[in-house]
């Protein structure tokens, strides 16, 4: 059913051949029959045997929602499509208006004050004044304290469940009942992603010394909660992580491969200049292994080892060099201790 | 208290240790995710091992679970049965499914509710740490334990075959399935017959490139 015209390709699209075509692939239908009828689009093929009940009952079941989407027929014009999504925006819009009006008393607490509150509130206002606070204070607090409040955001996002979705939209004011399950779907979806935003935005404000420390904990943290499931947030903030570090770290490997190709090429005379390139070399790869650090225990530590295990290769290629063309052992004993501090 | 629970406490066999670790498994084999994980083939495994633990797929469209772009995430095919048979509807049928196509992680169920008269298609994605918590339209969490009541193959006999199939399958995974008297005794009976609307939907299924 559904086939498509032998001697064109031409798929049924018309009510009429989708209609034919499904009345022959239930009532008769061999595929040649059936292509033949899409291809001539002709009275005389179409089965006899279908009375108009059949017939009816064939274009009912085209009406189908879900068969229309299966075959790619909704073309749902833009503006039905339009008020639905217009409609979980301004819902989300007045939910995130409502729990800023809930936190105005909030507004002056620094991040540590917060993860000090005890107070039972809920999860939309504890997000609320923490996120506040974060982005307030995320120049100058501790590593210990961004991952704490992090993670109690994560956690507070992942206990919101449909039905304190519905209560919180009540108290709002919103209509959650005008919503479906999918614009309630998109909801959350939203309000996951807007905490997400909302966390990286901050994180820019961090200095890199102590995002390096924070994602070092957080991915801690993710190991530490292996039997449970990881937060989604944690998840998501460690991909944006990844995505940064990654592209830094093969940067710098090719700027360590240039200068182990500069003191290869330097000349005998030039022992000075080798030892500085070394010593560049040095704290590069140092800070190479600290942006590495958080990614240790991920998958995409493969990735992180390949490009390790080609330095470390590297550098005792130059270690070698050193010692048996040029004679110059503390240089090559530098190199060989960083390939060994690689491994 | 679970049921488990509330079957162990009754218990008055001499056979107490035994029925204790059949019922364990069978606990695990119903609701522990990290044990319905460790039963996946390896290249499985590591597919859900990669898999966002999530509610719902990122940059997804259409209607959640109907349609196959917004496919229902769940725990490999164990995790699909497990999500399918917690399902029922608004007016509290639960449902009887089998897997009709696949398309990378996407696996196509058709169900039927147990009284024969509604059926769906729905969309799942196999590949994620743990199930969804998030509904199709139309459809609620059963409250009480969920016996198995699917399949992650096709019969063309479905329903019908429904104890054939059960009796073929793994000892592990059997005990979990209802049994054939608990889905109301409608099965066998005459009543369950695809509506049109349904016939189509399994054949377009081939035009979105599931098999």
């Amino acid at each position: 059913m559904f086939a498509g015209c032998n001697h064109c390709g031409a798929k049924p699209t018309q009510a009429g051949e989708l209609s034919d075509s499904l009345l022959l692939s239930r009532f008769s239908a061999t595929e040649e029959q059936l292509a033949q009828a899409i291809s001539e689009r002709s009275p005389k093929v179409l089965i006899q045997a279908a009375s108009a009940a059949t017939r009816e009952a064939a274009a009912t079941a085209l009406e189908d929602e879900q068969l229309r989407n299966l075959l790619q027929l909704n073309t749902e014009p833009m503006a039905q499509v339009r008020p639905k999504k217009e409609r979980v925006a301004e819902v989300f819009d007045q939910l995130l208006r409502s729990t800023e009006a809930e936190c105005t008393q909030y507004r002056d607490f620094g991040l540590e004050q917060c993860l000090l509150q005890s107070d039972s509130v809920s999860p939309w206002v504890s997000n609320e004044r923490l996120l506040t606070a974060l982005h307030g204070d995320a120049h100058s607090v501790s590593a210990d304290a961004l991952v704490e409040a992090i993670i109690d955001v994560a956690e507070k996002s992942q206990s919101i469940g449909r039905a304190e979705l519905q209560r919180h939209l009540r108290e709002c004011g919103a209509s959650s009942a005008s919503l479906q399950t999918d614009e309630l779907n998109d909801l959350e979806r939203a309000y996951d992603k807007s905490l997400l935003n909302r966390v990286v935005v901050s994180l820019e404000r961090v200095s890199t010394e102590h995002l390096i420390a924070l994602f070092t904990r957080l991915s801690a943290a993710q190991e530490r909660r292996r039997d449970k499931q990881v937060l989604p947030l944690l998840k998501e903030l460690s991909r944006v992580y990844k995505t940064h570090a990654m592209s830094v770290l093969r940067h710098e490997a090719s700027n360590a491969g240039r200068l182990m190709s500069a003191i290869r090429t330097s000349s005998t005379a030039e022992l000075e200049f080798s030892g500085v390139l070394l010593t560049t070399l040095e704290s590069l790869l140092d800070n190479w292994q600290k942006v590495a650090r958080p990614l240790t225990k991920d998958p995409v530590d493969q990735d992180v080892a390949g490009i390790r295990r080609a330095l470390q290769s590297e550098l005792q290629d130059i270690a070698d060099y050193l010692l048996e063309h040029r004679s110059e052992d503390s240089l090559s004993a530098r190199a060989s201790q960083l390939a060994l501090v690689l491994m | 208290m679970s049921v488990f629970k509330q079957l162990l406490n009754r218990r008055m066999s001499d056979q107490e240790d035994r029925l204790n670790h059949e019922l364990d498994n069978l606990q695990r084999v119903m609701e522990d995710e990290a044990f319905q994980n460790s039963l996946l083939d390896d290249k499985t495994a590591a597919e859900v091992a990669r898999g966002d633990s999530v509610d719902a797929l990122v940059m997804s469209s259409g209607a959640f679970g109907f349609d196959p772009e917004n496919p229902i995430p769940v725990n490999g095919p164990l995790g699909a049965v497990t999500y399918l048979s917690r399902l029922k509807t608004h007016s509290g049928e639960r449902l009887l499914f089998q897997c009709v196509g696949r398309k990378d992680g996407v696996r196509v169920f058709e169900c039927v509710t147990y009284s024969g008269r509604r059926w769906f298609v729905l969309f799942l994605h196999i590949y994620h740490p743990r199930k969804s918590t998030f509904l199709p339209d139309g459809f609620e969490f059963s409250g009480d334990v969920a016996m198995f009541s699917g399949f992650v193959d096709a019969s063309l006999d479905f329903p019908k075959d429904y104890q054939q199939r059960v009796d073929k399958l793994d000892d592990r995974i059997k005990a979990a399935y209802a049994t054939q008297a608990r889905l109301g005794g409608n099965i066998g009976a005459s009543s369950f017959v695809r509506p049109l609307a349904h016939w189509a939907k399994l054949d377009a299924l081939a035009v979105r490139g599931f098999r």
